[in-house]
């Protein structure tokens, strides 16, 4: 059977779409400690502080 | 959706690049994350030099008069007298202390002495020394011993692994189509459990490690772009000066009244470093002073001001070209040291991910074929052959 329908039937999100928001939060902390030190330094922890705890929850989860 | 002859493209690109790369890139992270809390070490282990608490008496003095950056120097000299001043500096966060570099010639060499003063009594306050477990790590991490040259193999090494990233990427989504995001198969063999944390781990430090990656490389090529300006700009202002020698200690303005002009032709900016005549941020002829502005961005930015060591009268004020200015901002990209301390624990464990991600790829790579080929037992179509 080609992938492509079987992938249509399921209706799972796109392989990307987590991929994609995490790394554009990622790329926003990084700026964001770069031009400004009160606010963009704490956006900076959030934004690159989530997606590191959320990888380490689902490397690490027990099903 | 790529084809199959694809999928054996990228999977040969990713497995090349990343297998020249690895063992390289697993000593990046490792000497890179000593490296990242370098500050924090150094002052705990006490190899960082801080301005002492002055008494009363010194107090008040160094209140009604500063000590003038010729005394400092001339304090730092009278260690070395056989040596010649190349660069001057303040502390990061402290103008209680002057760094004062020392070598046997103005020509750039790694035999150089660091002398701290204090700025308000001009006393010498230690040699800051470049040498034990943090000088190691150093070294390693910039250059494997080898100067230019190790610099340069370490940043085609940065290629190579932006390679292996991007090609990652590409891979990532043949290898995920019957997995939900973060999916790690842990009831199934060793290799396909690394498999999905190799997947897992990689897309999510995806950014990161291309930014730490790419600024990283371009790190490796400041010393390039520097002699760069030199040639392309600085040559165009030196030229009235052109074939005149070095000038002699004896002939040279004092420091501390170039140092005055310097500040007066850049108002509200502060010092970076100072380059010293003949050495290689500087010209001959000129005491080169290297200021930075004080909001977030700007403090990034450098502004060279050229300053006759004769007459100590501002010669040029050269707008700092893009290339030295991408430099300059690549550099916090790469040390994580812009954010405060929870910004580097977090460049810490994206450090240590990425050493799972090279090291489980390794793994990938070394279990390729047994007892099947990964591919077709992680259940990939169309077969790929071997993409780890």
């Amino acid at each position: 059977m080609p992938p492509s329908i079987e992938s249509h039937a399921t209706r799972r999100p796109s392989v990307w779409t987590w991929p994609v928001v995490l790394n554009a939060l990622a790329v926003s902390g990084l700026v964001s400690a770069l031009v400004s030190d009160g606010w963009g330094d704490a956006w900076a922890w959030a934004a690159l502080g989530l997606p590191v705890a959320l990888m380490t929850w689902l490397a690490l989860r027990r099903r | 959706m790529l084809s199959s002859r694809a999928i054996r493209i990228w999977s040969w690109l990713h497995k090349w690049s990343s297998l020249v790369c690895t063992l390289f890139m697993l000593l990046l992270c490792l000497t890179g994350l000593p490296l990242i809390f370098h500050h924090e070490i150094n002052h705990l282990t006490g190899a960082e030099i801080e301005a002492p608490p002055l008494t009363p008496a010194q107090a008040a003095d160094a209140a009604r008069e500063r000590p003038s950056l010729d005394r400092i120097l001339t304090t730092a000299r009278a260690l070395y007298p056989e040596r010649v001043v190349q660069f001057a500096s303040q502390a990061e966060d402290s103008e209680d202390l002057w760094f004062v570099t020392l070598a046997p010639s103005p020509e750039p060499t790694e035999d150089f002495k660091s002398v701290a003063v204090d700025a308000r009594t001009a006393e010498v306050l230690g040699q800051p020394k470049l040498e034990g477990f943090m000088g190691v790590m150093f070294r390693l991490h910039i250059d494997l011993f080898a100067g230019l040259p190790g610099k340069l193999f370490l940043g085609l090494m940065g290629l190579l692994l932006v390679i292996a990233i991007v090609s990652g990427v590409v891979l990532y989504a043949p290898f995920m189509r019957k997995l939900s995001f973060g999916e790690v198969r842990r009831e199934r063999s060793p290799r396909v459990k690394w498999l999905d944390l190799h997947n897992l781990l990689g897309i999510v430090t995806l950014a990161w490690a291309l930014v730490v990656g790419a600024t990283g490389v371009i790190n490796t090529w400041a010393d390039l772009l520097v002699k760069y300006w030199q040639y392309d700009q600085l040559s165009h202002i030196l030229a009235p000066y052109q074939g005149r020698p070095l000038v002699p200690d004896a002939e040279r303005a004092p420091v501390q009244r170039a140092y005055d002009a310097a500040l007066a032709a850049a108002p509200g900016s502060k010092l970076q470093f100072i380059a010293f005549p003949g050495t290689a941020f500087s010209s001959p002829h000129h005491t080169t002073f290297f200021l930075h502005g004080r909001e977030p961005l700007t403090a990034r930015l450098l502004q060279p001001v050229l300053v006759d060591a004769k007459t100590a009268r501002v010669t040029d004020v050269p707008q700092l070209p893009w290339y030295l200015t991408a430099l300059l901002v690549s550099q916090p990209l790469h040390f994580g040291d812009y954010g405060g301390l929870p910004m580097k624990v977090i460049w810490a464990a994206l450090d240590i991910a990425t050493i799972v991600v090279l090291g489980s790829g390794l793994y990938l790579w070394l279990k390729r074929r047994q007892p099947r080929a990964l591919a077709d037992e992680a259940g990939i179509e169309p077969v790929a052959g071997t993409a780890a």
